[in-house]
C-alpha cells in the first residue's frame, strides 16, 4: 500500500506553478471528511463495478 | 489515434476506447472506460475515467490524453451548457502528480474551458485528507 505524502509546501508550490486557479479549505468539518471518505469508497465500488463489467462481457476470469 | 465508441445508457454518456500502452519491454492495449454521468437535480455532470484491465501496473501511453479530450469535445458538442465535475484523492503522491499533470495541461483549453478548483487540505498526526473537487465548464 502507498504511503500518503505530508509535503504540502511542495504540492502548492508545483500547484502555483500549473497557473490554476483554486480554493482551499483548511478547515472542514467533521462532516465533510466523513462525506469524502464516502465518496471515496463509493469511486472504489464503482471502479469495481465497471471493470466486473467489462471482465464478465470479454470472459475474463479474475482467479483469487 | 484510439478508435471511441459512444453508448447512452441509463443516463450516461459512457466512452470506450483502448489506447496502445508501452511497459516491461512489450506493447499491449488497455481498456479504458470514460463516463459521464449527468445529476440532474445537481444540473450537474460527474465524468469518470477507469482502467479496465491491468490497473496495478505502470505503462508509459501516448494516446490515452488525445482520446480523453475528443471525448471531452463531443460531450461538450453535444451538452454545451453542462458542467462536468471530478472528485480525486490527491494525498498519495501519484495521484497528486498526475492532478498537477492534468491542471497543467488544461491550462493548454484555457480558452474553451473554465476548469474550477476547490481543495479539502487537513494535516494532523492522525488525519491526512488532502481531496480536490474540479468543476469544467464550457467558456
Amino acid at each position: 500500500m502507498e504511503t500518503k505524502f505530508t509535503d504540502r509546501v511542495s504540492f502548492y508550490a508545483y500547484l502555483d506553478k500549473t497557473g490554476a486557479v483554486y480554493t482551499v479549505d483548511n478547515n472542514p468539518s467533521d462532516e465533510r471528511l466523513s462525506m469524502i471518505d464516502r465518496a471515496i469508497a463509493r469511486k472504489q465500488q464503482l471502479i469495481q463495478r465497471a471493470k466486473d463489467l467489462f471482465n464478465s462481457q470479454n470472459g475474463i476470469t479474475v482467479s483469487l | 489515434m484510439a478508435y471511441v465508441t459512444h453508448n447512452y445508457a441509463l443516463g450516461n454518456h459512457v466512452y470506450d476506447f483502448s489506447v496502445l500502452v508501452e511497459g516491461e519491454g512489450k506493447k499491449e492495449k488497455i481498456p479504458y472506460q470514460l463516463s459521464f454521468e449527468p445529476n440532474r437535480h445537481e444540473n450537474i455532470t460527474t465524468v469518470t475515467l477507469v482502467k479496465l484491465f491491468h490497473s496495478d501496473k505502470e505503462y508509459i501511453c501516448h494516446d490515452l490524453r488525445k482520446t480523453v479530450i475528443v471525448c471531452f469535445e463531443d460531450y461538450f458538442t453535444k451538452f454545451p451548457d453542462d458542467p462536468v465535475f471530478f472528485e480525486t484523492e490527491l494525498a498519495y503522491e501519484k495521484n497528486a502528480i498526475k492532478f498537477l499533470k492534468f491542471l497543467r495541461w488544461a491550462r493548454l483549453y484555457k480558452d474553451q474551458y473554465l476548469c474550477r478548483v476547490d481543495i479539502v487540505d487537513k494535516l494532523e498526526q492522525n488525519k491526512n485528507v488532502l481531496y480536490a473537487y474540479v468543476t469544467i465548464t464550457k467558456i
